[in-house]
């Protein structure tokens, strides 16, 4: 963790300083956005959302935040959970995984060819493949980053990735 | 469709730099959603508040009136249960103390 985070994150706890932890969410917020905009697949406005909900919960939670991981990781991990208990209730209200069905609909944005099969292809992937190949590749976490914020063993992300690449080198591989 | 090509394709394909996303009020949104100072405190000092009741209802219901305390201190038996007592009662005082002064620092605060 970086000094400036801790002396925020100190003053947020001792003064209850909205200041620093305004200065906080400034040094983060385009991270956790953008990690967000990739697991909901481009879908800005509800990103947004749980990012927001991400930075009140912790504030909320600032107490219970320990110097065990970095801070980044720390908001990642919470964004993750916000974003996948979502998916949870929306999938089980409805029935179906209504975000994924949007996706493979109507991509977000003009892609231009390897890069729209790509995006239909990890569409292909288990949830856990998924992100851990999202979090890796596309947010720039490390294996070990990765495995604080899935909750998962460093061994288990590695073997999604391999899982997760296999199966998108298939597809793209017979798509073309 | 685009061909792929034959080297590190998938992992030349998959990486991304994360680009960064503009604020544009974004912490702003956050900031002004955040409980309030003054709702925070107000919690805090109920809780303290009922703390503060619960340890005095407590100790009137443990502890011994003062005129039963001293017809214990007469009897020579009654020593052990008057030490407990005495200890009891020192322990709500200093709960109440506390409690009491936390209260006046967080209004204070203010």
């Amino acid at each position: 963790m970086s000094a400036t985070d801790s002396e925020l994150i100190a003053r947020v706890l001792v003064s209850n300083d909205h200041h620093a932890f305004a200065e906080l969410v400034r040094l983060h917020q385009s991270a956790v956005r953008g990690m967000l905009r990739k697991l909901t697949n481009g879908d800005f406005a509800t990103a947004d959302d749980y990012a927001q909900e991400t930075f009140l919960k912790a504030y909320q939670k600032m107490s219970t935040f320990r110097n065990e991981s970095a801070f980044s990781t720390w908001l990642y991990r919470i964004a993750y959970n916000i974003w996948r208990d979502s998916r949870r209730r929306i999938t089980e209200v409805v029935g179906i995984d209504e975000e994924a069905a949007a996706r493979i609909a109507a991509p977000v944005e003009m892609e231009s060819g390897l890069k729209q099969d790509l995006t239909a292809a990890m569409d292909r992937l288990s949830e856990p493949e998924r992100s851990s190949i999202l979090m890796c590749y596309q947010s720039g976490m490390t294996h070990e980053e990765a495995s604080d914020v899935l909750r998962m063993p460093i061994g288990t992300i590695k073997t999604h990735i391999a899982r997760g690449k296999e199966k998108l080198r298939a597809f793209l591989q017979n798509s073309h | 469709m685009t061909t792929p090509p034959n080297n590190d394709w998938l992992d030349d394909l998959l990486k991304e730099e994360p680009e960064y996303i503009d604020d544009a009020g974004f912490s702003a949104k956050i900031v002004s959603a955040l409980p309030s100072h003054a709702k925070l405190l107000w919690r805090r000092r109920l809780i303290l508040g009922i703390a503060t009741f619960c340890a005095l209802l407590a100790a009137s219901f443990i502890l011994p009136s003062f005129s039963e305390l001293g017809q214990r201190l007469q009897s020579a038996t009654g020593y052990i249960s008057v030490s407990w007592s005495m200890a009891l009662m020192v322990l709500a005082l200093l709960a109440a103390v506390s409690a009491v002064s936390c209260i006046f620092y967080a209004s204070h605060e203010e």
